[in-house]
């Protein structure tokens, strides 16, 4: 049976809604949309997409790799600490971006922690390098994945490894025919968000990588550059940004009803 | 040749210590309730849990030092564990290839113990669309594939339907005398263990606490617990119906008065068990609606606290379970004569079906 619903409440949600559309209806309604050509035409649109794409599928890549392990060590060992881990790792998630990213100069800048030994020792730099700007990223997407990755673990009946061993698997085989393909879709799930996030990261990249056009300035940090001198110019970076971001939705709900 | 396990293990505070010999060609059963330390003493013999005294060899080889992948055991588990995301095929051909046999080999010495052991199964097919009984097989072919000396099937019959059971069974029956190792099943009810085992060992809180053939088993439990749980009464036979929808159960000692519950085909083979509770003892013939009555001498009367536990000499044999003082006032002894009733419908009866998947005599192997 259906609730009746009361009016007070309609009316909240309908603010609600007109709350989150309006800005993007807004966008639509503000583009010069004669100027489109030559907006995207030039330059440093084109180069930010790119060093977007680049930046966020390299910083994906690393969230996976590191945080597949990181996953697994929190899911399926005893080491002690392990609460403390998964604390640490995933306050990335809730932390101000812009923390991340002083946090990471005094690690990784050329007068950082360990950046300081890396400057002297092999002569690299992190800060100001497209490097810097995806190790920025993969330091707030990573806990995506090791959060998708862990609850996905969980799910899977660690007998499945066990019989997988007792029917003859070494512990790698097992991961790679067993258990990768039941996490799947957790997996695949978590890769999305951590990319979205990855897409979308501003503080951190901003305050470790700089904004240096062609090298660390992805598609958000031009957006925030352009909207000083050509408005017009930042809404159409912006809905590329939507545009990306919707797929990336209706991508994710597909898969969330696949896994379901 | 065979297994020999003399062991001790430990999970947590519980421990267990069984001594387990099995001869190749033979089903050993270990039989006990939950919690009693089956899946310990599994654990132990595949490798996920080390033995702390003691040792396991398979054909006198040592194998408890063994990473569970270099043992040659294989292991039907309960809940069969067939990968979700590998189909019927690769299931089976999965401890070859971790074992680094090439491909189309691995998936074609599948494919043959597929067909031997689960025609039914198309071999494309993922588990969740199999029958309990249909995961069974795959799951028993997946055990044989990696042709192991030792078969540890970890109560098989658990998720399977009642009506698949019997054809389930005389497979594995067949399949263990086959495949030409040892073969130990883990289970918790008695009928399996006893009708499919040479052998059963009775496990009560991780010791092994009696021993021996069925029927010595059967004949004289030697704890409550062991009376209970192996003290039915157990008869295998062919069936023919009765006009009024029952059937006649003729075993190779005395006929009993079924209650199928669909149509049965004369000649037909079944298995009845039904439990010494339900039996009533009577000083005189009993008058009443059970179908079964039948009258013999007293072979033995065993008395446990409250219950006892009388053995008939009947046709066929019975053991019916009464109250101590039901004993004392019918002057029960052996050597007397009392009649002895129960209804059809206490016999719970598992018919045999014409199951085609049913493996014939002698063709498992490579």
């Amino acid at each position: 049976m259906r609730s009746r619903t009361p009016t007070a409440l309609w009316f909240l949600a309908i603010v609600g809604a007109v709350f989150v559309s309006l800005p993007l209806i807004a966008l639509l309604l503000r583009a010069p949309w004669g100027d489109i050509a030559t907006s995207l035409s030039g330059a440093g649109a084109g180069a930010a997409l790119r060093l977007s794409i680049v930046v966020s599928l390299t910083a994906t890549a690393l969230s996976i790799l590191l945080g597949v392990p990181l996953a697994w060590i929190l899911a399926r060992t005893r080491v002690p600490g392990r609460s403390v881990l998964r604390a640490l790792v995933v306050l990335p998630v809730v932390l101000p971006p812009v923390v991340g990213g002083i946090g990471l100069l005094a690690a990784l800048g050329r007068g950082g922690v360990v950046g300081r030994w890396l400057y002297d020792a092999f002569d690299v730099q992190l800060t100001f390098t497209t490097w810097g700007a995806i190790l920025a990223t993969t330091f707030v997407s990573m806990p995506l994945v090791v959060l998708a990755t862990e609850a996905g673990l969980r799910s899977i009946d660690v007998r499945y490894e066990q019989a997988a061993s007792a029917l003859g698997a070494t512990p790698r085989y097992a991961i790679r025919r067993i258990v990768l393909p039941m996490l799947g879709p957790q997996l695949a799930a978590g890769a999305v968000l951590a990319w979205a996030r990855a897409l979308g990261e501003f503080g951190a990249t901003i305050t470790f990588a700089g904004n240096l056009a062609g090298r660390t300035q992805t598609l958000p940090l031009a957006v925030y550059e352009t909207r000083l001198t050509d408005p017009g110019g930042a809404i159409f970076l912006s809905l590329i940004l939507v545009v990306i971001s919707v797929v990336v939705l209706v991508v994710m709900r597909d898969r969330i009803t696949q896994a379901a | 040749m065979g297994l020999h396990a003399d062991f001790t293990a430990h999970r947590g505070t519980f421990d267990v210590d069984i001594e387990l010999d099995v001869d190749d060609g033979e089903i050993s059963a270990l039989l006990g309730p939950n919690g009693a330390g089956k899946s310990t003493v599994v654990d132990a013999l595949i490798g996920t849990l080390t033995i702390t005294e003691g040792a396991i060899e398979i054909d006198g080889e040592r194998v408890d030092r063994l990473p569970p992948e270099e043992r040659p055991v294989g292991v039907c588990f309960q809940d069969d564990l067939l990968f979700p995301r590998l189909s019927a095929l690769e299931n089976v051909a999965f401890p070859l290839r971790a074992r680094k046999v090439a491909k189309e080999d691995a998936r074609r010495r599948a494919g043959q113990l597929l067909d031997r052991l689960a025609s039914a199964v198309d071999p494309d097919a993922r588990p969740r669309s199999m029958s309990g009984g249909e995961r069974q097989r795959v799951a028993l072919a997946r055990a044989l594939a990696p042709e192991p000396r030792l078969l540890l099937l970890d109560e098989p019959f658990a998720n399977v339907d009642v009506s698949a059971r019997p054809g389930l069974r005389s497979l594995v029956r067949e399949v263990a005398a086959t495949f030409g190792g040892a073969t130990v099943l883990i289970a918790h009810e008695p009928l399996d263990a006893l009708t499919l085992a040479t052998r059963v060992s009775l496990i009560e809180a991780g010791r092994i606490t009696q021993s021996g053939t069925p029927d010595e088993i059967r004949s004289s439990p030697r704890s409550a617990y062991a009376a209970d749980l192996v003290g039915v009464n157990l008869f295998t036979g062919t069936l023919s119906p009765l006009e009024d929808g029952g059937a006649v159960l003729s075993t190779s000692n005395g006929d009993i008065v079924v209650a199928p519950d669909r149509a049965v085909v004369a000649g037909t083979d079944a298995l009845a068990s039904i439990r010494p509770i339900d039996i009533s003892l009577h000083a005189m013939e009993p008058e009443g609606s059970a179908r079964n009555v039948f009258q013999g001498e007293i072979a033995e009367v065993a008395i446990d606290g409250e219950r006892a536990r009388v053995r008939l000499a009947t046709r066929p044999p019975l053991t019916a379970e009464i109250t101590a003082a039901s004993v004392a006032r019918m002057e029960l002894r052996p050597g007397i004569d009392v009649w002895a009733s129960f209804k059809a419908v206490e016999v719970s009866l598992q018919i045999e079906d014409d199951d085609g998947s049913t493996v014939a005599a002698g063709t498992l192997g490579r």
